[in-house]
C-alpha cells in the first residue's frame, strides 16, 4: 500500500513535474502571504511588511530547490535535464564539439585497436594445451657467437632420443611444394608446407578436426607418405567434403594420402601453411645425420614443474656427451631455451610496445586537450555558473552538470572511437608485422571486450576531463565571479598557469612522438641508401622447383639448369639470366663449415661462412662485380663423380677474402668442407678440395643485415631440387614473364614457378614491416601535433578574448600591431618552448626503447634531435599567430568598450 | 522574545509527525502550531520545514491534499498515514531513550 503510494507519488513528480512545481510555488506563496499579513497586523505598511516577510523567509528559490531535492527521482530528472542542456550547449558550439569528439574518437579508436592487437599477440596465451610448458629450442654458439641458430637435424635427433626433461620434442621447417591431385579441373599449384616431426600435434596438444594425427611409424624415411591439410585448403580444393580422408594427392610428384584436416584456428608455425607432412619422409637420409646444416625449428613440451634452465642444461650435457663420443665431428654445443610464446612474438614485441606507448600518448594528449578546452569554457562560463549559484544550485549539482557535458562528449567520442577501432583492427590484423605467424585466419574477430574497453576509456576520460574544470569552475565563489567580471583586464593567474602547464605537457608528448617518427624515417632512408651489392632495376626473380622423381641426380638437374638458362637468355628483351640456390636479399641462405688447406689442422675448429650456389651467368645477371680472378665456367661444375675426388672451384666474397686470406692473394688457395670430411670418415668417400678462383664484391644477405663472409659454389655441381632465377631485362621486367612461362612449359610442363617478383618489389617487401610501423608512428605523431596545436590555439584565443580591453588600451596608447602580436605570440610560445625542452629531455631517455627498430641511426640521432624541435616550434608559432592576428585587427574603441 | 532554540538533528520529523497526528494541517499551520505548543521555545524555519514535509511525503509517512482552509483559500493539507503513525511511535521511543539518557548524564555527571 505504502509502496504503491510512494511509486505513484514518484511517478507523478517525475512525469508531471511542472504541475508539482506550480503546487510548490502555491504552497510557499501561501506561507509568505501569511507572514506578510502578520506584519501588517503588527502595524507595518504593506510594502514594509512584504519586504520583512521576504527577509524572514530567506531564499525562496533555495527552499524550492531543496524541496525538489527531497524527491529522490530528481536524480533521473536532473540527468535528463543535464543531458538536454548538454546537447543544447554542444550544438551551439559545433567547432568545439567537433574538435573534442574528433580528438577523443581518434585517441580512443587508436588505443582500442592497438590494445586489441597487443592482447592478441602478447597477452593471450597461445591456443595450445598448457602453453606455458612449451619452449622453443635453438642451438647456440654455432659460429662462435652466442647468437641463436636453427637446429641441425643430427643434433635434433640426438636431443629427441636422449632428453628426459621433455614429454615430447618436435622439429619443423617450412617450404613451398607443388600440390597436384588427380581430380577433374585441378590445376597444380604451389602451397606452403610444414615438414614436421610426427609428434608435433601431440607436443602442441592439438587434435585434428577430421581424421587422425601422424603415427610414430609414419615419421620415418621410406614410410608410406601421409599429409594433414589446413581447413582453408579443405574448403577451397575439396569443398569441405567429409569423405576426403585417404584421398591421394601429389606433393612435388610424390604420392601422399590425406589423413587429417586441422581446425580452422590452427596456424602453426604460420597461417600461410596449408599442408603438414612428417619430417623424416621429406629429409633425404644423408641430411638426417648432418650436424652442420641448421634449418630446423624445435619446440618441446616440458614435463610439469620443471624450469626452463633445466632443459637447456640437459641439452648442453647431451651435446657434450655426444662430442666426447665423436671428438672429430662438428656437433652442437648446446641449446638456448625460451618460452615458445616469447619466441613467436620476439619480432613484434618492441614494435607493439612502441605503438602502444605512442597511442597512449595520443589519447593522453586528446584528454589534456579536452580538459583544456573544457577548462577554458568553464572559465568563460564563470558568469553563468555564478548566476546558478546565486539562484540556489548546490556545488554538487553544478559539478554534475559539467561532468554530464564531458560524459556526453566522452561517450560520443567512445562510439565513434569504437567504429574507428573496428576498422583499424581489421587493417592491423591483416597487415601488422608478425600477423602471419601469430593470427590464425578467422581468429581475428573483433572482441566484445574491445567495446567494453573503448567505453571504459571514454567514460573514464569523460569523468576525469569533466571533473577538473568542474571542481575548479564551481569553486569560484558566486559573488566573486559576479563582481569580478565588471573590468577584467588580465586573465586569472591560477587557471592561466594550469592551462599553460597542460599546453606544456601536450607539446612535450607531441615532441617525443615526432622524435620517434623522425628516428624511424631516418632509419628507413638509411635502409634505402644501403648499397645491396646486387642490381635492383630491370630484374625479375622467381623460384622454380624440379619434380624430384624426374631429376634424381646432379647430372639431370645440371642439364636442366643449363637448358633453362640458355632458352631464357634467348628471349627478346632479356640481357642475362642467372640461377642460384637462394634469391638475393632474402636472408642468409646456408652456413658451411670449412678448413683451409695448408693451415694447422685441428679437427672441430673450423671456420664458418654463408654459402650460395650459383651458375656461371649469375654474377653478370645480378650485377655483382668481379674483383679478382675469374667467375665460374660451365666446365667448373659438370660431370662431377662422387667416387673420384678432384678439385672443385669456389668464388668468394670480398669480406671472406679479407677475413680469412688477409695475408695474401686468396686466388689458388684451397679449402675443404667439414661435412665432406665427416663423410670421408663415415663412408670412405674422400673429401674434395675446393680452389678459390675469383673474388667478387660483397652482397648484403638482407637489406638490414650486416655483410657476412660468403662463398659461392657451382650450382651445376651441387644444385638440388630447385633454384632461384634472376632475369635481367632491357624492357619492363614483368613483360617477359609470358615468354618465360612458355619456355618453361616447353622444357617440362611439370616445372612450377612461384614467387615471381621484381627485385624492387622484393626490396619493398623486405622493408614493408618497417614502413608500416613508421607510417603508423607518423600518423600518431601528426595527430598529436595537430591536437597540441589546437590546444595551444584555444588557450591563446581565449587569452586574447579576455585581454581585449587591455589590448585596446595598449593600442590607444600607441602600441603598434607588431607590438601587440609579439605580446600575444610570446605569451603562447612560453609554455610551448617549455614543452619542447621537456620533450627533448624525455625523448633523449625514451628513444632507447626504439633501439631495435632503428637502422643506421643512434637513438639520440643528432639530425632528428636538431631538425624536429624547430618544426614543432613553427607549428606552435602558427597556432599562436592566428589569434594574434585577430588581436591586431581590433579597433581600439570597440576593444575598450568590450564587456 | 528569546531566540528560539535550534532544533536537535532528527527531531524535526518527530515534531511534524506529532503535530499532524491530531488533525490535518497545512505548512503554515504546522509551523504556528509548533511555535504555540512549545511556548515559543521552538521555531521551525520555512527553509527546513518545507523540504522536510516533502521528504516525509516522499517516504509515505504523510499524505498531502489540496482543500479549502481557514486562510481563505485552498492550501496543501498534510495528513498522517498509517505507516506515518508507526514511524511516529518509533520516533517517540527513540526520543524517550535519548532524552532520558541525556538527563541521566546531566544528573550523574
Amino acid at each position: 500500500m505504502r509502496f504503491a503510494r510512494i511509486v505513484g507519488h514518484r511517478f507523478r513528480s517525475l512525469l508531471r513535474h511542472s504541475r508539482a512545481d506550480a503546487d510548490l510555488q502555491r504552497e510557499l506563496d501561501l506561507h509568505l502571504e501569511q507572514l506578510t499579513k502578520e506584519y501588517i497586523a503588527a502595524g507595518r505598511s504593506e510594502a514594509d511588511a512584504r519586504a520583512a516577510a521576504r527577509r524572514d523567509f530567506g531564499s525562496l528559490e533555495s527552499t524550492k530547490e531543496q524541496c525538489r531535492d527531497m524527491r529522490r527521482v530528481t536524480v533521473v530528472e536532473d540527468v535528463l535535464k543535464d543531458l538536454s542542456y548538454a546537447f543544447r550547449l554542444l550544438k551551439r558550439s559545433p567547432g568545439f564539439t567537433f574538435t573534442a569528439v574528433g580528438s577523443l574518437a581518434l585517441g580512443i579508436g587508436a588505443n582500442t585497436a592497438i590494445f586489441t592487437i597487443v592482447s592478441l599477440f602478447l597477452l593471450r596465451p597461445l591456443p595450445f594445451e598448457r602453453p606455458e610448458r612449451l619452449v622453443a629450442l635453438f642451438e647456440r654458439n654455432v659460429i662462435g657467437t652466442e647468437q641463436q641458430t636453427s637446429v641441425a637435424p643430427g643434433n635434433f635427433l640426438n636431443w629427441q632420443e636422449s632428453s628426459a626433461t621433455f614429454e615430447s620434442i618436435s622439429a619443423y621447417t617450412s617450404q613451398a611444394l607443388t600440390l597436384s591431385a588427380d581430380m577433374p579441373g585441378f590445376e597444380p599449384q604451389r602451397v606452403m608446407a610444414c615438414a614436421c616431426s610426427g609428434n608435433l600435434f601431440a607436443t602442441l596438444g592439438v587434435s585434428p578436426l577430421v581424421g587422425r594425427t601422424f603415427r610414430a611409424d609414419e615419421d620415418r624415411a621410406g614410410a608410406p607418405r601421409v599429409a594433414a591439410i589446413s581447413y582453408d585448403l579443405w574448403q577451397r580444393l575439396f569443398g569441405g567434403s567429409s569423405d576426403l580422408l585417404g584421398t591421394p594427392i601429389e606433393l612435388n610428384d610424390q604420392d601422399y594420402r590425406v589423413i587429417a584436416v586441422m581446425p580452422r584456428t590452427f596456424a602453426f608455425p604460420s597461417r600461410t601453411i596449408e599442408v603438414w607432412v612428417p619430417l623424416l619422409t621429406m629429409l633425404p637420409a644423408p641430411l638426417q645425420i648432418r650436424h652442420d646444416l641448421h634449418f630446423l625449428q624445435v619446440v618441446g613440451r616440458m614435463r610439469p614443474d620443471l624450469r626452463m634452465e633445466r632443459a637447456a642444461a640437459e641439452i648442453d650435457s647431451i651435446s657434450a656427451a655426444y662430442k666426447n663420443a665423436h671428438p672429430n665431428e662438428s656437433t652442437g654445443k648446446g641449446a638456448h631455451a625460451i618460452p615458445l610464446h616469447d619466441f613467436l612474438v620476439s619480432n613484434v614485441r618492441t614494435t607493439l610496445l612502441v605503438l602502444l606507448t605512442a597511442v597512449a600518448c595520443v589519447l593522453l594528449i586528446a584528454c589534456v586537450n579536452l580538459a583544456n578546452l573544457m577548462l577554458t569554457r568553464a572559465v568563460a562560463r564563470g558568469r553563468e555558473i555564478g548566476i546558478r549559484f546565486a539562484l540556489g544550485a548546490g556545488r554538487g549539482r553544478i559539478v554534475r552538470q559539467l561532468v554530464t557535458e564531458s560524459l556526453v562528449l566522452g561517450l560520443a567520442g567512445g562510439t565513434a572511437g569504437a567504429a574507428i577501432a573496428v576498422w583499424m583492427v581489421r587493417l592491423l590484423a591483416a597487415r601488422a608485422p608478425g600477423a602471419d605467424a601469430l593470427l590464425a585466419p578467422g581468429a581475428v574477430a573483433v572482441d566484445p571486450m574491445l567495446f567494453v574497453f573503448a567505453f571504459g576509456i571514454a567514460i573514464a576520460t569523460g569523468i576525469a576531463v569533466g571533473l577538473v574544470p568542474a571542481v575548479r569552475g564551481s569553486r569560484v565563489a558566486a559573488t566573486n565571479e559576479l563582481n569580478d567580471r565588471t573590468r577584467s583586464s588580465t586573465a586569472g593567474s591560477a587557471t592561466g598557469r594550469f592551462r599553460d602547464a597542460l599546453v606544456t605537457a601536450e607539446v612535450a608528448m607531441s615532441l617525443m612522438l615526432l622524435i620517434a617518427a623522425g628516428l624511424l624515417i631516418h632509419s628507413l632512408t638509411r635502409l634505402y641508401d644501403v648499397q645491396p651489392g646486387v642490381r635492383l632495376d630491370h630484374t625479375l626473380t622467381m623460384s622454380v622447383s624440379l619434380p624430384g622423381v624426374r631429376y634424381p641426380d646432379a647430372a639431370k638437374r645440371s642439364a636442366l639448369f643449363v637448358e633453362l638458362g640458355d632458352r631464357l637468355r634467348a628471349l627478346p628483351g632479356v640481357t642475362s639470366v642467372g640461377l642460384s640456390s637462394c634469391t638475393p636479399l632474402s636472408g642468409p641462405c646456408n652456413i658451411l663449415f670449412f678448413y683451409i688447406e695448408g693451415r694447422p689442422f685441428v679437427p672441430g675448429s673450423f671456420f664458418a661462412a654463408h654459402e650460395r650456389s650459383v651458375d656461371p651467368q649469375y654474377f653478370a645477371a645480378a650485377g655483382i662485380p668481379l674483383l679478382r680472378g675469374r667467375t665460374f665456367s660451365r666446365d667448373d661444375g659438370v660431370g662431377f663423380d662422387a667416387q673420384h675426388p678432384r678439385i672443385g672451384k669456389l668464388v668468394i666474397s670480398n669480406a671472406m677474402a679479407k677475413q680469412f686470406f688477409a695475408d695474401g692473394d686468396p686466388i689458388g688457395k684451397r679449402i675443404f668442407f667439414d661435412f665432406e670430411l665427416q663423410r670421408e670418415r663415415n663412408q670412405g668417400i674422400p673429401a674434395p678440395r675446393y680452389e678459390v678462383i675469383g673474388v667478387v664484391a660483397d652482397v648484403v644477405p638482407m637489406l638490414d643485415g650486416p655483410i657476412t663472409p660468403t662463398l659461392y659454389r657451382p650450382l651445376l655441381d651441387v644444385g638440388n631440387g630447385g633454384a632461384s632465377i634472376l632475369v635481367h631485362t632491357t624492357v619492363e621486367p614483368q613483360s617477359v614473364l609470358g615468354g618465360v612461362r612458355n619456355e618453361m612449359r616447353q622444357i617440362d610442363p611439370g616445372l612450377v614457378i612461384a614467387q615471381i617478383r621484381t627485385m624492387e618489389d622484393l626490396v619493398g617487401r623486405s622493408t614493408a614491416d618497417r614502413r608500416f610501423t613508421m607510417l603508423l608512428i607518423i600518423a600518431f605523431a601528426a595527430l598529436a601535433v595537430l591536437l597540441a596545436a589546437i590546444g595551444l590555439y584555444g588557450v591563446v584565443s581565449y587569452a586574447v578574448s579576455t585581454r581585449t580591453a587591455e589590448i585596446g588600451i595598449r593600442m590607444a596608447l600607441g602600441a603598434t600591431p607588431t607590438d601587440v602580436s609579439r605580446l600575444v605570440v610570446m605569451q603562447g610560445l612560453k609554455p610551448a618552448l617549455a614543452g619542447i625542452v621537456l620533450g627533448l629531455i624525455s625523448a633523449g631517455f625514451a628513444s632507447h626503447l626504439l633501439r631495435s627498430l632503428l637502422f643506421g641511426v643512434t637513438p639520440v640521432d643528432p639530425l632528428t634531435f636538431v631538425a624536429v624541435p624547430p618544426a614543432l616550434l613553427a607549428v606552435a608559432a602558427l597556432a599562436c599567430y592566428m589569434p594574434a592576428l585577430r588581436a591586431v585587427r581590433l579597433d581600439p574603441t570597440t576593444a575598450l568598450r568590450a564587456e | 522574545m528569546p531566540k528560539p532554540a535550534d532544533l536537535l538533528q532528527g527531531t524535526l520529523d518527530l515534531l511534524i509527525l506529532k503535530t499532524v497526528a491530531r488533525e490535518p494541517l497545512h505548512g503554515w499551520g504546522i509551523s504556528k502550531r509548533i511555535q504555540l505548543l512549545s511556548g515559543d521555545t521552538l521555531s521551525v524555519g520555512q527553509g527546513s520545514l518545507y523540504p522536510a514535509l516533502h521528504r516525509l511525503e516522499h517516504q509515505g509517512w504523510i499524505r498531502a491534499e489540496w482543500r479549502e482552509s481557514d486562510l481563505g483559500r485552498a492550501a496543501k493539507f498534510y495528513t498522517l498515514t498509517r505507516e506515518g503513525r508507526k514511524q511516529l511511535e518509533r520516533e517517540i521511543k527513540t526520543w524517550d531513550r535519548l532524552s532520558s539518557a541525556v538527563r541521566l548524564l546531566i544528573e550523574s555527571a
